[in-house]
């Protein structure tokens, strides 16, 4: 009888075990859910937001050793890569579940800040190094919305939509300062401030930051490229303004790989009224691109500001208006020297120097209300409309690089201005607790090509405890940009007419999740069409060109060119991830797995930079009490086609080899100094090289039949201090 | 296409490719958006909801079991009292998705609920209606940021967990709040009001939470 007395209590202590360990796990799956507020324009649960996403928390990027949105992208987020990054850091855009299109300046994904579009429509591209001029303490959290997003926020969201949301005064106290160095090459300071007060009756709650970034140059060398005797003067090639001409570009680039940023954030908040404001410039060195090689006066200078302001109003219970005004500019000047007479076409210049400035300018407003049909948030509908002003330009001018005098009349001038306007509408209806429907569309008016419709439609189920089952079909666009449309400088001439690019995209997940435990499954399906490229004109077409007016007349040496819809690609593949902890989250870990094949049109069977198999995987250990937080993360990018691996025509198609980046970060405060904390790390890349052609030689010419790659930055440590007020 | 020469242009950006005429279309946007927002009328500025009221109440559902004392204190069904402000729409507004969220909820701390409204009239009459109705939680919304003291005083000595669903109430006295940080979300605890109140959290769940000493 004692037996069974003691049996039934160890199998009720079990079952109570069981039951508080299960209970443990339900809050712990709870707090473990991610709201994301891009996906819908509404705070919502990931798990049931139409599309994949990714949220990447400050303490992910503390704890890992992220110092940029691309890094977080690639260390951290499901589906989502760069191709690699070169040694400077900057080169390279993102790219996703297997398609990176070459030279697209990221204006395939929409940056967000704070719900601001950050894409400038110049060249439509956005920043995600060190030139977006985000300091990443501010950052509260990145989300990474995978899929077409142009239901919502019209042009460029065609890989998907990144929104970088900021932290409020709570999670930004107080004054702080911190110096950072990526030893020995860069230095980084900032100074922020978070501070909550009664403003006008109302909480207002201000965080502001101030960065200044310089990177001094890493040192590396570049292999000699022969490029044969110069057109002009026939003699060997000239590479650089001193010492003989040589025809050889290459050597030893001490600190030609410069930057520079100062950058300034401050986000304000009082009641429903938000205001972001954000500038910065970024120059940076350009030692190895067309012009001569490591020339000092080579430089890229961009410089952004902008303003956003949100008023949020509840007019009765059920409908919400949401006002907001925005203002942005942004310009770019690149120098580029360059000793080849048959670049200068002067002989009594020994180097001149080709200076492009693009500025664009646009302001706008969105209005949109949400009406809560019945009154619990089950079926709202969300209607919005988004008119915008646009001013964009460029010009080009030659100088003599030894005094700064012109030496030919601008070319590549453009200026246009107009207002484009794009109106949407979202229905999301959730019947029962389990089932969630979003459907919507919008329509954009471009003057420069007929309206465009972006429709989505996603369903969401979650059948048992813990699953989710989701489908989504979307579709997306992007607006060619100005410079594709209306530049013409020498033999590029702006096309006749240009259609916006299209993706079609249609998507599968499976989550699962169980207490601290996530497995995804996405599958996916996309079809591109109308890519935009540059594409040689024919004899015809030239010929053709002259007689349309197009041309003034023929240089015999030059090729024309023009951008022009070239075709598609079609995109398929699978993304796996899982993430988990222990009890209590001191160990947590994650990893990503991509599989995707991106097969453009015209019978080619890979696409330049698309790695077909990415990743990643992380650990993180908070050590107890006052030891530090240790972080382990890596990618990897399988080998893939360099920019220039189809177009080259080089003996041998370059690749990047399978590159493999390890970092190492340690977190914690400096006891016994209250207030003060310090961040180590090191970093380390098994490839060498990332697949960009550098030099003058981007085709294979009769000197030069192979093409040499961007070197990457092999090994980095960095150390970091920080001090709060 | 080229043009004449013309001396270089340092100030390019500001000059050349400056704008020359002020667009009509954006003084009337700023002008229609102006109006707008002074015409429609004020709703009173929202409080700081940070967390979706949907996954607040599923959170709820789950951290009132932790409350030791939440078993007695029910008696077999868990009675919540939703707290909102008269002609407030933000509380209004909460209230009802508060609502609508807990009738998806089979159970609050593992026992049958029961959830109904309340517009706040006083600190005072809010603890008669607590101990009339033999409310288990009270559940704050968004308006009542200046009675949040009073209600602490009020509920003080009362066997009730209050929950906000606004998070700058926990820190004024409220036992139970949410939050948002890294797109997470967060438990806020005020230890001083919980003891007042009668409310013993588990220790396993004041790990997971921040608490207000």
């Amino acid at each position: 009888m004692k037996r069974v007395a003691y049996a039934l209590a160890g199998f009720g202590g079990w079952i109570l075990c069981a039951n508080t360990a299960l209970a443990q796990e339900d809050l712990d799956a709870l707090l473990d859910e991610s709201v994301v507020t891009a996906a819908s324009k509404s705070a919502e649960l990931s798990t049931t937001a139409p599309g994949t996403s990714t949220v990447i928390t400050a303490q992910d990027l503390r704890r890992f050793g992220i110092h940029t949105v691309a890094q977080a992208v690639d260390f951290l987020s499901l589906g989502a890569s760069t191709s690699g990054r070169d040694v400077t850091g900057d080169k390279g855009g993102l790219g996703a579940r297997g398609v990176h299109l070459s030279g697209d300046e990221g204006n395939h994904f929409l940056l967000l800040v704070n719900g601001h579009s950050v894409n400038e429509p110049l060249a439509g591209g956005a920043r995600f190094d060190r030139g977006a001029g985000i300091p990443m303490e501010m950052v509260d959290r990145i989300e990474v919305i995978l899929g077409p997003g142009s239901v919502l926020y019209g042009s460029n969201a065609m890989l998907g939509v990144i929104n970088v949301v900021t932290k409020s005064a709570k999670d930004f106290k107080g004054t702080r300062v911190l110096v950072e160095s990526e030893l020995p090459t860069s230095v980084r300071a900032l100074t922020g401030a978070g501070y909550t007060f009664d403003l006008l009756g109302d909480r207002a709650d201000l965080t502001v930051g101030i960065e200044y970034y310089r990177r001094f140059g890493s040192g590396f060398d570049l292999s000699d490229q022969d490029l044969g005797i110069d057109l002009i003067s026939n003699e060997p090639a000239r590479t650089s303004p001193n010492g003989p001409p040589t025809g050889i570009w290459g050597g030893r680039i001490d600190d030609g790989d410069f930057a520079e940023s100062p950058s300034a954030l401050l986000r304000l908040a009082i009641g429903d009224l938000r205001v972001t404001l954000q500038a910065s410039t970024y120059r940076q060195g350009q030692p190895y691109g067309r012009g001569d090689f490591n020339a000092e006066g080579s430089q890229l200078v961009q410089r952004q500001a902008w303003v956003d302001v949100s008023y949020r109003k509840l007019v009765t219970s059920t409908l919400e208006v949401t006002a907001r005004l925005y203002g942005d500019t942004h310009d770019t000047t690149s120098e580029v020297e360059s000793s080849l007479e048959g670049n200068c076409f002067y002989l009594n210049v020994t180097t001149c120097r080709d200076v492009r400035v693009g500025a664009s300018r646009w302001a706008g407003t969105e209005l949109r209300a949400a009406l809560d049909w019945e009154e619990d948030g089950s079926l709202v509908t969300l209607v919005g409309v988004d008119g915008q002003y646009r001013y964009a330009g460029t010009k080009s001018d030659i100088e003599d690089a030894a005094t700064g005098e012109l030496v030919a009349p601008s070319t590549g001038f453009f200026k246009r201005d107009e207002v484009v306007l794009g109106a949407y509408l979202q229905q999301t209806y959730s019947p029962t607790a389990w089932l969630g429907l979003n459907a919507g569309a919008r329509v954009d008016r471009d003057p420069r090509f007929p309206a465009v419709i972006s429709p989505r439609a996603a369903v969401s189920v979650q059948p048992w405890e813990g699953g989710t089952l989701k489908f989504a079909y979307s579709e997306a666009f992007r607006a060619p940009s100005y410079s594709e449309t209306e530049l013409t400088d020498g033999p590029r001439l702006a096309p006749v007419e240009l259609d916006p690019e299209r993706v079609r995209s249609f998507e599968a997940s499976i989550e699962q999740r169980f207490g601290l435990h996530r497995l995804r499954t996405v599958s996916f399906l996309t079809r591109w069409q109308d890519l935009v490229d540059l594409k040689q004109l024919s004899d015809a077409e030239t010929q053709r060109a002259v007689e349309l007016g197009r041309i003034e007349f023929v240089a015999p040496q030059l090729t024309y060119e023009e951008f022009r819809n070239v075709g598609g690609l079609d995109n398929y593949g699978v993304s796996l991830g899982y993430d988990g902890a222990l009890s209590g989250r001191a160990l947590s870990w994650g990893t990503n797995l991509t599989a995707a094949i991106a097969e453009p049109a015209g019978g080619e069977s890979e696409s330049a930079l698309a790695p077909r198999w990415f990743g990643n995987a992380r650990v993180a250990y908070d050590l107890p009490d006052a030891l530090p937080t240790i972080g382990v993360a890596g990618f990897f990018l399988a080998r893939r086609l360099a920019d220039r691996g189809v177009t080259g025509g080089f003996a041998e198609r370059p690749y990047a080899p399978t590159q493999l980046v390890l970092k190492t970060t340690v977190t914690g405060d400096v006891p016994p100094l209250s207030g003060l904390s310090y961040r180590v790390g090191v970093g380390y890349s098994l490839a060498e090289e990332v697949p960009f052609v550098v030099g003058p030689t981007q085709a294979a010419s009769p000197t030069q039949p192979t093409a040499d790659l961007a070197p990457t930055d092999r090994f980095r440590a960095f150390v970091g201090l920080e001090y709060q007020l | 296409m080229t043009r004449e020469l013309e001396p270089r242009e340092s100030q390019f950006v500001t000059r050349v490719l400056a704008v020359r005429r002020r667009p009509a279309f954006a003084l009337w946007a700023a002008r229609a958006l102006l109006l707008l927002v002074l015409v429609l009328p004020s709703a009173g500025s929202a409080s700081a909801v940070n967390v979706p009221i949907n996954l607040q109440v599923k959170l709820l559902a789950k951290v009132a079991a932790y409350d030791r004392n939440m078993e007695d204190r029910a008696a077999g069904k868990v009675r919540i009292l939703i707290v909102e402000r008269a002609s407030h729409l933000e509380s209004d507004r909460s209230a009802s998705r508060i609502v609508a969220a807990l009738d998806q909820e089979d159970a609050v701390a593992g026992l049958p609920h029961e959830a109904r409204r309340l517009t706040f009239d006083s600190a005072g009459k809010l603890a008669d209606a607590v101990r009339a109705g033999s409310i288990d939680i009270v559940y704050l919304t968004p308006g009542l940021d200046d009675e949040v003291p009073n209600i602490r005083k009020a509920l003080s000595g009362e066997d009730v967990l209050s929950v906000s669903a606004v998070t700058t109430h926990v820190q004024d006295g409220v036992v139970l709040g949410f939050d948002l940080a890294g797109g997470k979300p967060k438990l806020l605890v005020h230890l001083p009001t919980a003891k007042a109140q009668n409310v013993a959290f588990k220790p396993s769940l004041l790990k997971l939470a921040k608490v207000y000493r």
